[in-house]
C-alpha cells in the first residue's frame, strides 16, 4: 500500500514546451504516458468502451487546445487528469447521468477453482462496499487504482497534500477492510 | 464461509474489481497518430500565426471576399451572384474548401512508395493561387510495434522545384481516414502557391508525421506532376446565411435573466457531395464577460420536415478562433435521406465569472467528519439567486466541505473561494454541477489544516449556466 504505484515516464515541463513547438517525440510521449491511464479513469465512470473512447479523444484533443495555457509547470497529471475531469461532466450533464464505479469482468475459469470461488467471494462483498462510499471516496479509489496514479499525482488534482490523500485512502481501506470482516462472521 | 480477506490482499483485491479491459489497440494506436499530428501541425499553425504575417494577410483578404460575396448573397440573392461564389469556391475532398478563382490543378495520379514494408501514397495535390495542398497517407508494416523509447527528432516536408527552390510547409493537419481502414493516418501539408508555369516538384518527407522516426524509414522523395484539374473533381460551395430563429425562452422560472449573452450560431454555407452534405458555421457570443472557449454549443438534433432526426457526423470546419475571438467554429456531415428544410437544435452552455456573491458559514470550535450543517441562505449572483442549502464536511479528511446548492434559474455549477484563507496548493475551490436547472449541484473547497476559527466567508468566483432557449437553424439545400 505505502509503495508507489511503478511510475510511467514523467511528462516535465521541457516536454510540454518541445510539444508546443511541435515536437513529435514530445507530443508521443504525453500521449503513451497518459493515454491508457486516461482511458482506464474514463472507462471507471461510463463503463463501456465507446463512451470511454469518445471521452479519451475529447480529453487529448482538448489538451492540444489548452497546451498553450498550461501553467502547472511540475503538474502535468493533475492538469490533464482535471480535463478528463471536465469532459466526464460535460458528458454526464448531457447525459443526465452520474458515474459509478465499473467492476471488470473476469474469467472464474481463470486460475484454481477455489481459489476462484474465494476470489469472487470477495469481489462480491468488495463491491457491495464500494457502492456504500460517498462520491469522493469512490474518485480516490479510480484515480488511485484504475487511473494508478501516485498520492503526489491525486494530491496535485485535487488541490490536497500528499499526505492527505495517503491517509485518506489507507482509511478508506482500512474501512473495507474492517467491514468486510465483519460481513464475513 | 469464505476465508477472510488478509489487509495485505485488499489492495490486491480493489485493483481486481476496479480494473477495467484495455483499450482496444487499434482505438490507442488511432487516435495516438491524431494526436501527434495535430499538435505538430497546430504548433506550425502557431508559428505560421507568429512568424509569417503576410501568410495571415491572404487568408484574410479571401476572409474578406468571402464576408463581401456573402453579403452580396444575403442583399441580392441574385442566382448571377450564388453562380459567381459556385465558380469562386470549391470543395475537394480530404482538402476542404478551396479557392478556384484561378486555374486550378490537380496531382496527374496518386504516386505509392514502398519502403521496408512501409507504403506511403501521395493521395492529392491541389495547387490554387494562394496555396499548394498536397495530401499523404500511409500504411505502417504489419507486424509494427510502437516502441517505447521515442528519442527522436522529427523534421517538416518541404517542396524542391525544378529550379532548386525549396518551399517549406506551412500548415499541416491530421485528415480523416475512415474510407481507408488500413491507412495508419491521412495528412495534409500546405505549401506556399507554385507559379503557373511549375508543373513538376519533389516531394521531400524527411520523416512520417506520428511515427517515430527511428522506426521507419527516412528521406522519403516522390516526384509530382500536376495537370489541370477536372472540375466534376470540385464540389461547388454554395455560401448560404441561415440566422437562427428567435430562441425559444422559457418563462416558467421568475428568476430568469433571459440573458442570451449576445450567442448566435449561424449556417454560413455548405457542400453537396455525391454521399450527403457539408453544413459550415459557426457560433459566436457578443458577451465580454464569456472568455474565449467559454461557450459550448451542443447540436441536440437535426430533425427533417417529416419530424425524423437525421444523424450527422462531425466534420473539419477549417476554421479557427483568432486567440481571442468569441467564436467557436463547427461543421457537420449529414446524409441525402431526408426530407427538407432540416432543423438544426443547438443548446447552449457558458461559463461565467460572478460578480461577486458571498455567504458565511461556522462550522464551530470541532467539526467533525461527516457533520452536516443547515446553511439555507440566499445568494444573488449575476442577478440571480442561489439558494446554499447545506454544507458537510466532505467524508475524507477534515478541512474539506461541501455546499449542496441549488438555483430558480439557469445556474447548474459554482465554485467558490474562502478569499482570507487561500486553498491548498493555489487552486480554487472545485465546482460542481447537475444537468437540469432546479437540481442541487455542489460545491466544494478545501483548507488547509487547521480549519480557521470562527464564521467563514465563501464567495462565487464562477457560474456555469445552461443558456435559455433553444438556436433553431431551418436549412434547405
Amino acid at each position: 500500500m505505502e509503495n508507489e504505484n511503478p511510475r510511467r515516464l514523467e511528462v516535465d515541463s521541457k516536454t510540454v514546451q518541445r510539444a508546443l513547438e511541435g515536437v513529435q517525440s514530445a507530443l508521443a510521449q504525453i500521449y503513451d504516458t497518459y493515454a491508457k491511464p486516461i482511458y482506464r479513469y474514463h472507462h471507471s465512470r461510463v463503463g463501456n468502451a465507446p463512451d470511454a473512447e469518445d471521452l479519451t479523444a475529447q480529453t487529448f484533443l482538448a489538451v492540444l487546445e489548452s497546451l498553450t495555457r498550461y501553467q502547472h509547470r511540475d503538474n502535468f497529471t493533475a492538469w490533464i487528469f482535471q480535463i478528463a475531469r471536465n469532459k466526464l461532466m460535460d458528458h454526464f450533464r448531457r447525459n443526465h447521468s452520474h458515474g459509478e464505479i465499473h467492476e471488470s469482468v473476469v474469467d472464474p475459469a481463470q486460475g484454481d477453482v477455489l481459489e476462484a470461488v474465494v476470489r469472487d467471494e470477495s469481489r462480491a462483498r468488495l463491491k457491495s462496499l464500494l457502492h456504500l462510499l460517498d462520491e469522493e471516496e469512490r474518485e480516490l479509489i479510480r484515480l488511485r487504482y484504475t487511473a494508478e496514479l501516485s498520492f503526489v499525482e491525486i494530491a496535485q488534482l485535487l488541490g490536497r497534500k500528499e499526505d492527505a490523500v495517503r491517509k485518506a485512502i489507507r482509511r478508506i481501506l482500512d474501512r473495507l477492510s474492517i467491514q468486510m470482516e465483519a460481513q464475513n462472521v | 464461509m469464505s476465508e477472510p480477506i488478509r489487509p495485505s490482499e485488499l489492495e490486491e483485491v480493489l485493483k481486481d474489481v476496479v480494473n477495467v479491459p484495455e483499450p482496444d489497440a487499434e482505438f490507442i494506436n488511432s487516435l495516438r497518430a491524431r494526436f501527434i499530428a495535430e499538435g505538430h501541425a497546430s504548433a506550425k499553425k502557431n508559428q505560421e500565426t507568429q512568424m509569417k504575417q503576410k501568410v495571415f494577410s491572404r487568408r484574410l483578404t479571401w476572409a474578406l471576399a468571402v464576408l463581401v460575396l456573402v453579403s452580396l448573397v444575403v442583399l441580392f440573392t441574385r442566382p448571377t451572384v450564388v453562380n459567381a461564389l459556385k465558380s469562386l469556391f470549391g470543395y475537394v475532398p480530404n482538402v476542404g474548401i478551396i479557392n478556384q478563382s484561378s486555374a486550378v490543378r490537380m496531382l496527374e495520379e496518386p504516386v505509392t512508395v514502398v519502403r521496408d514494408n512501409y507504403t506511403l501514397t501521395i493521395e492529392q495535390a491541389v495547387l490554387t493561387n494562394d496555396m499548394s495542398a498536397v495530401v499523404y497517407s500511409y500504411m505502417l508494416p504489419p507486424d509494427y510495434v510502437i516502441p517505447d523509447s521515442i528519442s527522436t527528432e522529427n523534421y517538416a516536408p518541404f517542396l524542391t522545384l525544378p529550379d532548386g527552390t525549396r518551399l517549406d510547409v506551412e500548415r499541416a493537419r491530421h485528415v480523416e481516414s475512415q474510407d481507408c481502414p488500413q491507412c495508419y493516418i491521412r495528412y495534409l501539408m500546405e505549401f506556399p502557391p507554385l507559379a503557373v508555369d511549375v508543373n513538376e516538384v519533389t516531394l521531400d518527407i524527411p520523416d512520417l508525421v506520428a511515427v517515430p522516426s527511428n522506426t521507419a524509414p527516412r528521406e522519403w522523395k516522390v516526384q509530382l506532376k500536376f495537370k489541370p484539374a477536372d472540375p466534376a473533381a470540385i464540389a461547388p460551395v454554395i455560401a448560404q446565411m441561415v440566422t437562427p430563429m428567435p430562441t425559444d425562452i422559457s418563462t416558467d422560472a421568475p428568476t430568469q435573466s433571459m440573458d442570451t449573452y449576445g450567442i448566435t450560431a449561424t449556417l454560413e454555407k455548405f457542400v453537396a457531395l455525391p454521399d450527403g452534405y457539408i453544413l459550415y458555421g459557426a457560433t459566436s457570443w457578443t458577451d465580454s464577460r464569456i472568455p474565449p472557449y467559454g461557450v459550448v454549443s451542443v447540436l441536440v438534433s437535426i430533425t427533417d420536415s417529416a419530424g425524423a432526426e437525421i444523424p450527422f457526423d462531425y466534420a473539419d470546419p477549417g476554421m479557427f478562433a483568432a486567440p481571442e475571438e468569441l467564436r467557436e467554429y463547427w461543421a457537420f456531415k449529414i446524409g441525402t435521406n431526408f426530407t427538407a428544410p432540416l432543423k438544426l437544435t443547438f443548446g447552449m452552455l457558458a461559463s461565467l465569472p460572478a460578480d461577486g456573491g458571498s455567504f458565511t458559514f461556522d462550522p464551530g470550535p470541532t467539526p467533525q467528519m461527516g457533520q452536516k450543517w443547515e446553511i439555507n441562505q440566499d445568494v444573488t449572483v449575476n442577478d440571480e439567486v442561489i439558494h446554499v442549502l447545506t454544507a458537510e464536511q466532505g467524508g475524507i479528511e477534515p478541512g474539506y466541505f461541501l455546499f449542496a446548492m441549488q438555483s430558480d434559474s439557469n445556474i447548474i455549477g459554482a465554485s467558490i473561494i474562502d478569499l482570507a484563507n487561500p486553498p491548498m496548493g493555489g487552486g480554487g475551490g472545485g465546482g460542481g454541477g447537475l444537468p437540469e436547472p432546479g437540481v442541487p449541484f455542489y460545491s466544494g473547497f478545501g483548507y488547509q489544516m487547521p480549519i480557521p476559527q470562527g464564521p467563514l466567508t465563501f464567495t462565487f468566483m464562477n457560474v456555469e449556466v445552461l443558456v435559455d432557449g433553444e438556436w433553431v437553424l431551418n436549412w434547405t439545400p
